[in-house]
């Protein structure tokens, strides 16, 4: 048995672009998905800190430390864009442009230009959407329903409008990108079949974006031309309609909350199978389960109008919204069927993907209660409601982002991040998420609607509760912040491929050179075939190539247990 | 192990002939890209116009909410229009097909006519913006109908424009057989200006 | 090489699960699904207090079970997996092989999908029941009336058209309250700022809103509806006795409450005009005292005899965004135990006092500024309004002569005037900027319509309120404004003097 005894291979010397480059127009992939990835965080703190707000407001039932009613209602309604629209599907943006092209094996994106002109439509936009804030009176809930934003609501509303928009294109284009570099720029011997799951994922998910984005770009069109251009399309007092605005929002809308949620199941996907090293059990199901997931959802809409909606129209929405558990189910089962047989690593990406799979299931289950229309009663507009959307939202994208962050921070920047940190802020963020979010459920059900400064006063005890522990997720984000900043310029070093994973974007160096592969890199049979001597030949063939990650060194404070790291084959 | 062949050292002469070949299929990749990227952009913006379309027909769908038969727009000038639209896209076709075959100059000439004709139904349709103006009853009516057909002026204007460019560049001898996508990507996108007009004009005056 | 694997082989064995450790993990999971439901079903959620509430409790047990059942077993196999096939140390192998199991995944596709399917036709059922029409709706006296729920940023305002017709020679001398309905015209109707019913009557309202979406919930009917411009939307609900019974109380004034504060008690007094919402502990010292608990959660003691009819409260909130003061928009439910203590206690004062309106200005006043909307954004403790958008009522007739001067005013009761009919002409320091409806003299349909009748009764009620409780305090500035014991001396001159102030801001 040939021993690697090669600690780091000469083409380990890839150090990281200059930092000014990220500052510039550029077309390469890799750096313009760290552009997306450190914008989008940088909007996530943001959005955090304005969460903070929210949570210290809530601390009593009375209005004490916003100036008034309004001003609060800017807080959650710029807190739920900045996330929704800055941050998570931003975020997924950077994935996808890091990671595609080089799961691929190809040497760009399909569109380079095009990439780089979607990630600068963010930062404009973004500080459209803020400055919002400023203006005054964009109050009326990241779902911005009429008359509230039309007739009664201020100035910055336009300006929500008007950044909405503009992301909205930008996730367009970069969807198509998507599509096409990954049905045309596959490598000979990678079918659709043996595609990376991520790959599967975002697929699904650019697929939505691109049939259902159009929508919101209708929908906000109205809503400008009723804002500005004197037109009275949701003004009922000059024949106009509400629900227009409900329904033809939500037809993009909840496919939205897929766009945010299925590249998630993809970095789970991927993660679950390196790091409990064995195959993706039922690859096929798991593929086709996110296009379930994206066609259903393209039904469901208006489950989130189960009270204003005519009734007789509610019952299809409530089968449909049922039916699209199944797929999700399936995923699940699939993941836990990966798990169980494995040889499974606890390292700080697989912790977070395992916290995802505990803490998703959670608002899977309250997904089925919600399409229960007479429970649905009870708690639409709640916290319940608010609680369900973050056990998706946070139980499922930001663990996944964590995960993906843990798992590809050494291909990014060709060093290990701090596994011991790590722990520390999944054991924080894990328990911060649970305690906040949970009791949530239990204040909507009481009596609590979502959105109020000012509510009953026996739930405050709830809310103090879930308000301690929103403040110790905050806090958890600067663990994460401050292992990035140490492990950036002290890691380990990683070696091309550290998790001894099956996927090409390890089949390079970390960093990957400019042109990605020096060669053009032939996948491995199948990306997730470990367990088998012909894996075990690949792998080693690549850590000879490009060397093997530098040994743990344990005298660093804070330093690798080298049982947390998948050990270099034949050591 | 083919894996392992894959990282061993080339000859120079082994290298350059990669080279090319990779050079080759890059090209045809792009071409492949730009197609299927532009049928993408195509079939999602058209979303915009399916959803504008959604919204006047499950407003229209509120009785009353829509003018009598008799008092709704004339169809006879948009039917016309429409008429004029699709000759357009013919001749902008011919004229595409005549760059393949290096027949420049009948390309421009098809070419100019096509944006013409293109004008004129912009110009028809402008008068049809105008042609109707609210009352007491179909305020929402009129209101929607402008949006369409404005929000698809809109577009033509900003593709009749490209069409224009594509002209000039095209008389500056930038198209040939060997580089005609800039053409055939404005044809397509002339493509989706008929195609969305076609979806708004039955609903708006054959429903 | 040591990471060679045995070859996959597709058989239960591989998974190393026995039989028996399946239905051991099944029946525990049944259990801890069930066990979840029967003990937490109702402890989180509000009292059951509708015949919906009792059917939508019974879905959300079985949701519940069914939920905990599934986190049982995903959190169980999550647990199972990590504890026993954790990498151990020194262990550099891979894991077997296995790509799928056919037969495991058209089984867990096949249980969700029926499981799925049972909720859907379960929850069918109980919507169906929950929204249906009711027998006998909204019953006063054998006969149905109409109620009419309004959403009006901030507050709620409940308009009931009784059953009682006006007399004919009365017609025109009566007040119909938001004349808006015609056909509502020769009936008596008034309208409330609380929603009050009875046990076992069939609620219907008929809701309305006067500018955004609103949304009707009561949290312990586990009734919502939106309210929508433009349309009118319905919403039924069946109040029923809860196990606390009717635990609530108004103590009218005058009265003596005995306070229990960090031990120690203290006697507070309340006037004339105090009425005060006590929850009813139970009687002491022989029967002669009474513990209640107010709002704030402090504790007291009053006279038995002080407890009238009791009734049961629940909160009534907006659940739809609707701006500033979204989260101040409640007001309660009221549940009187049966139709007799309805009538008694809220319906028969209420046509009474429309049929034979009282004299002085300041009861007018006092009964028709709850028609509005005013509730939702002003703070008001006499009629326990604790709105936040708008400035506070209390003490106003203090403040009334000084705000006339700050605007420029002839005198308070004017300000008071010009405040109703054109808000936006001044504004209260710190309240810049502030919308407030606009409250016109004609019913057209644009603004909100208010009376010349109400608006004289409002502005003499709200001049009366002085934090001393003296009507002679008032710096509204009226020369008729005498006091006479505790009611106002000449109530025709006062309604004379303030008809010649408010007929300049009539439109």
């Amino acid at each position: 048995m040939a021993t690697i005894s090669v600690p780091l291979g000469e083409r380990q010397t890839q150090s990281m672009p200059h930092w000014t480059e990220y500052f510039r127009w550029t077309v390469d992939h890799k750096i313009i998905g760290v552009q997306y990835g450190v914008t989008a965080f940088i909007f996530f703190l943001i959005g955090g800190a304005l969460a903070m707000l929210i949570r210290w407001e809530l601390l009593t039932p009375a209005l004490d430390t916003m100036a008034s009613g309004t001003a609060y209602n800017q807080l959650f309604t710029i807190h739920g864009t900045i996330m929704i629209f800055l941050f998570v599907i931003p975020m997924w943006g950077a994935f996808g442009n890091y990671l595609i092209p080089l799961q691929l094996g190809a040497g760009d994106m399909a569109f380079p230009w095009l990439n780089a002109f979607a990630f600068w439509l963010i930062p404009p936009a973004g500080i459209l959407v803020i400055m919002g804030y400023f203006v005054g009176q964009a109050e009326a809930g990241w779902t911005s329903y009429p008359p509230l934003s039309t007739l009664f609501s201020g100035d910055g509303q336009t300006l929500w409008a008007m950044g909405a928009h503009l992301l909205g294109i930008s996730s367009i284009l970069g969807s198509i990108n998507f599509l096409v570099t990954i049905l045309n720029m596959r490598p000979e011997g990678m079918s659709l079949w043996k595609m990376p799951l991520f790959c599967w994922a975002q697929m699904a998910t650019s697929t939505i974006a691109v049939m259902a984005t159009p929508f919101l770009a209708g929908a906000l069109t109205l809503l400008l031309l009723d804002r500005v251009g004197g037109t009275s399309f949701f003004d009922a007092t000059q024949g106009g309609d509400v629900l227009l605005w409900q329904n033809v929002f939500w037809f993009y809308s909840h496919p939205a909350v897929y766009i945010m949620i299925l590249p998630g199941m993809g970095v789970l996907s991927e993660v679950l199978s390196i790091h409990s090293r064995k195959p993706i059990f039922g690859y096929r199901m798991i593929g086709l389960s996110s296009m379930a997931i994206a066609i259903v959802g393209f039904f469901v809409w208006a489950h989130h109008m189960f009270t204003s909606l005519q009734p007789e129209l509610r019952i299809p929405f409530m089968i449909t919204t049922m039916i699209i558990a199944v797929p999700t189910g399936i995923k699940i089962f699939s993941w836990i069927g990966t798990l169980w047989g494995g040889k499974i690593r606890f390292t700080s990406a697989m912790l977070f993907s395992l916290g995802f799979l505990s803490m998703f299931v959670i608002g899977g289950i309250s997904g089925v209660m919600l399409a229960a229309i007479p429970f649905n009663y009870q708690v639409h507009d709640t916290y319940f409601v608010v609680s369900h959307f973050h056990f998706v939202l946070f139980g499922g994208s930001v663990f996944a982002i964590y995960s993906g962050l843990y798992h590809w921070f050494p291909k990014v920047t060709g060093r290990m991040m701090n596994e011991t940190a790590g722990r520390v802020h999944f054991v924080l963020t894990y328990l911060g998420f649970f305690f906040t979010f949970f009791p949530m459920h239990m204040a909507g059900m009481l009596g609590m609607p979502r959105r109020v400064a000012v509510y009953a006063p026996e739930l405050q005890t709830w809310n103090v509760i879930i308000s301690i522990f929103s403040f110790i997720l905050g806090i958890s984000t600067f663990v994460f912040v401050g292992n990035v900043i140490w492990s950036m310029a002290r890691g380990r070093r990683a070696g091309a491929n550290p998790w001894r994973a099956l996927t090409l974007e390890w089949a390079t160096t970390s960093p990957p050179p400019a042109w990605n592969f020096d060669e053009p890199p032939i996948p491995f049979e199948d990306p997730y075939g470990y367990g088998t001597e012909a894996a075990t030949a690949y792998l080693d063939a690549i850590d000879r190539t490009f060397g093997v990650p530098e040994p743990p060194r344990p005298n660093i404070t804070g330093g690798d247990k080298q049982d947390a790291l998948p050990s270099p084959a034949g050591d | 192990m083919q894996y392992m062949d894959n990282y061993r050292p080339r000859t120079i002469e082994e290298k350059k002939q990669q080279e090319r070949e990779r050079a080759e299929q890059e090209a045809q990749m792009r071409e492949r890209n730009n197609r299927m990227g532009l049928a993408l952009f195509q079939g999602s913006w058209i979303m915009a116009f399916v959803c504008l379309a959604l919204v006047y027909l499950v407003m229209g769908a509120v009785p009353g909410w829509r003018p009598a038969v008799g008092n709704r727009p004339d169809a006879l000038l948009p039917t016309i229009a429409t008429v004029i639209l699709l000759v357009s896209t013919f001749l902008a076709r011919s004229g595409w097909q005549a760059v393949t075959r290096d027949d420049i100059q009948r390309f421009l000439n098809l070419w100019m006519t096509a944006i013409v004709l293109g004008g004129v139904f912009f110009l028809i349709m402008l008068t049809q913006f105008a042609a109707i103006s609210p009352t007491e009853t179909d305020l929402q009516y009129v209101q929607l109908y402008r949006v369409l057909v404005g929000y698809h002026a809109l577009h033509t204007l900003i593709i009749g424009y490209m069409m224009v460019q594509v002209w000039r560049y095209g008389r500056e001898g930038r198209y040939h057989s060997g580089n005609h996508w800039i053409v055939e990507a404005e044809l397509k996108l002339w493509y989706f200006v008929t195609a969305a007009w076609l979806i708004f004009y039955v609903v708006l005056y054959l429903t | 090489m040591a990471a060679t694997q045995p070859q996959q082989s597709s058989n239960s064995s591989a998974f190393g699960v026995s039989l028996i450790s399946i239905i051991i993990f099944g029946v525990a999971m049944v259990i801890f699904g069930l066990v979840i439901g029967a003990v937490f079903t109702s402890k989180i959620l509000p009292e059951q207090a509708s015949e919906q509430a009792i059917a939508t409790d019974g879905l959300f047990q079985v949701l519940l079970s069914i939920g905990a059942m599934v986190f049982f077993l995903v959190q169980g196999l999550l647990v199972i997996s990590v504890i026993r096939f954790r990498k151990r140390p020194n262990d550099i192998t891979d894991g077997p092989n296995i790509h799928g199991n056919v037969t495991l995944e058209i089984v867990w596709t096949i249980i969700p999908s029926v499981i799925v399917v049972i909720l859907a036709i379960l929850s069918y059922v109980v919507w169906q029941d929950n929204a249906a029409p009711r027998a006998q709706p909204n019953f006063v006296n054998g006969e149905p009336i109409t109620i009419n729920a309004r959403g009006q940023r901030y507050a709620w305002t409940f308009e009931y058209v009784t059953n009682v017709e006006v007399p004919a020679e009365e017609a025109s001398a009566v007040q119909v309250q938001d004349g808006g309905e015609e056909s509502a015209a020769n009936m008596v109707s008034f309208t409330t700022n609380q929603l009050h019913t009875y046990a076992g009557q069939n609620v219907e309202l008929q809701m309305q809103t006067a500018d955004v979406i609103h949304s009707f919930w009561i949290p312990a009917m586990r009734v919502k509806q939106d309210l929508l411009p433009g349309k009118e939307t319905t919403i039924r609900f069946t109040p029923i006795e809860t196990e606390d019974g009717f635990p609530y109380a108004t103590l009218e004034g005058p009265f003596d409450l005995l306070l229990e504060e960090d031990g120690t008690r203290e006697t507070r007094s309340f006037g004339d005009a105090a009425e005060l919402v006590v929850r009813v502990i139970g009687e002491e010292s022989g029967g002669n005292l009474t513990r209640v608990q107010l709002d704030t959660g402090l504790q007291g003691l009053v006279d038995s005899s002080l407890i009238g009819s009791t009734y049961a409260r629940y909160r009534l909130n907006c659940a739809e965004l609707c701006g500033g003061g979204h989260g101040e928009m409640y007001t309660y439910l009221i549940v009187h135990p049966d139709e007799e203590t309805y009538l008694a206690a809220f319906y028969d004062s209420q046509v009474d006092a429309v049929l034979n309106p009282p004299a002085d200005p300041v009861l007018i006043g006092q009964r028709a500024i709850t028609n509005y909307a005013c509730a939702g954004c002003h703070t008001f403790s006499a009629l326990g309004w604790s709105g936040m958008t708008g400035p506070a009522l209390d003490g106003i007739g203090d403040r009334a002569g000084d705000r006339a001067t700050a605007a420029g005013d002839s005198n308070g009761a004017e300000y008071i005037i010009q405040s109703i009919r054109e808000p936006q002409a001044y504004f209260v320091p710190g309240y810049d900027g502030v919308i407030m409806p606009i409250h016109d003299s004609t019913d057209d349909g644009t603004n909100t319509y208010m009376p010349q009748s109400d608006l004289i009764g409002i502005v003499a009620y709200l001049c009366s309120q002085t934090a001393s409780g003296e009507l002679t305090d008032s710096t509204c500035g009226l020369e008729s404004w005498q006091a006479d014991g505790g009611t106002l001396a000449d109530t025709a001159a006062v309604v004379e003097e303030l008809t010649a102030l408010s007929d300049p801001y009539q439109e």
